[in-house]
């Protein structure tokens, strides 16, 4: 089990790092920027050099991806309904997510932008719900129909 | 192959004989099948002791740290581990979850709960419940 859950935060961190790279890297051009820049000027301020600021998003970026990639076990290991697992999974990423958003210095703290933020964090989980519920419908008539042979 | 059976009843235990003119891959299948899937299971109902085919068994779930085989009869319970039932079991008995093995020759249908979590209906009518996790092994056993 420890195996695997490092194994889950390795692959997660190394599509976290390259995630945020990408993502920043399409933020600096589509911002129009002379110079490639990690994190919004916010977060950059609290450095006194590039290299560190670089650094720590890197870490960041590194954390985000295995906390998402963690989180997912919660999926395998429990015999919980789809709405439990949702919620679970939902509070847990939503948390964890919050904080990892404001160090990073996403969106500056205010009531207003971490409730925007939950909101929207929680249309995607909506729509999580709908699909899995969905599909495991659709599983579950394909076995009823064998069943019926 | 040809499959005989006879009767014997001066027979004091039961005896499979095999009979090929040599000695293959498929017989030493066909063995080692018939010896390492246990044909009954043993368990106590009201302090005495029983055995059934294990065929007869619908479904098979541990509770407060005992484990209990339900027949279209009675429950017994059974002296073994739930994850050694698993790894004797044959293939029609598969698991559904952390405490229980069902068996799919008297599984009736499956439902789907507003909550997500997957009902079990059985020919018998009884009932339990799966996660989802586990409906991708339930439907490669009934290809």
């Amino acid at each position: 089990m420890i195996k695997k859950i490092l194994l889950q935060l390795t692959k997660g961190a190394v599509i976290g790092v390259n995630a945020g790279l990408l993502i920043s890297l399409a933020f600096s051009y589509l911002l129009k920027l002379n110079e490639y820049v990690p994190a919004p000027p916010r977060f950059l301020n609290h450095f006194h050099n590039q290299t560190n600021a670089m650094l720590v998003s890197v870490i960041i970026w590194a954390v985000i991806g295995g906390v998402f990639s963690c989180t997912n076990l919660i999926f395998s290991a429990f015999d919980w309904s789809i709405t439990k697992m949702t919620i679970v999974h939902f509070g847990i990423t939503f948390f964890l997510f919050l904080q990892l958003a404001l160090i990073a210095g996403w969106f500056p703290f205010s009531l207003f932008n971490i409730s925007a933020f939950f909101v929207e964090f929680g249309i995607i989980y909506s729509i999580i719900w709908i699909i899995s519920m969905l599909q495991t419908k659709k599983e579950i008539n394909k076995i009823n129909a064998r069943l019926l042979k | 192959m040809k499959v005989n059976f006879m009767q014997n009843e001066q027979l004091i235990d039961n005896l499979i004989v095999l009979q090929a003119k040599q000695m293959n891959v498929e017989i030493e299948q066909i063995i080692r099948n018939i010896e390492n899937k246990p044909h009954s299971l043993t368990g106590t109902l009201n302090d005495r002791t029983l055995s059934q085919p294990t065929q007869n068994f619908v479904r098979i779930y541990t509770a407060q740290k005992k484990v209990f085989g339900v027949t279209l009869t009675e429950e017994i319970i059974l002296n073994s581990r739930l994850y050694e039932l698993e790894a004797i079991l044959p293939d029609n008995f598969i698991r559904i979850s952390n405490t229980e093995i069902i068996n799919i020759h008297y599984l009736d249908r499956l439902e789907l709960t507003k909550n997500g979590i997957i009902n079990i209906h059985f020919k018998n009518n009884e009932q339990t419940s799966s996660s989802r996790r586990y409906l991708p092994k339930i439907k490669e056993r009934l290809l």
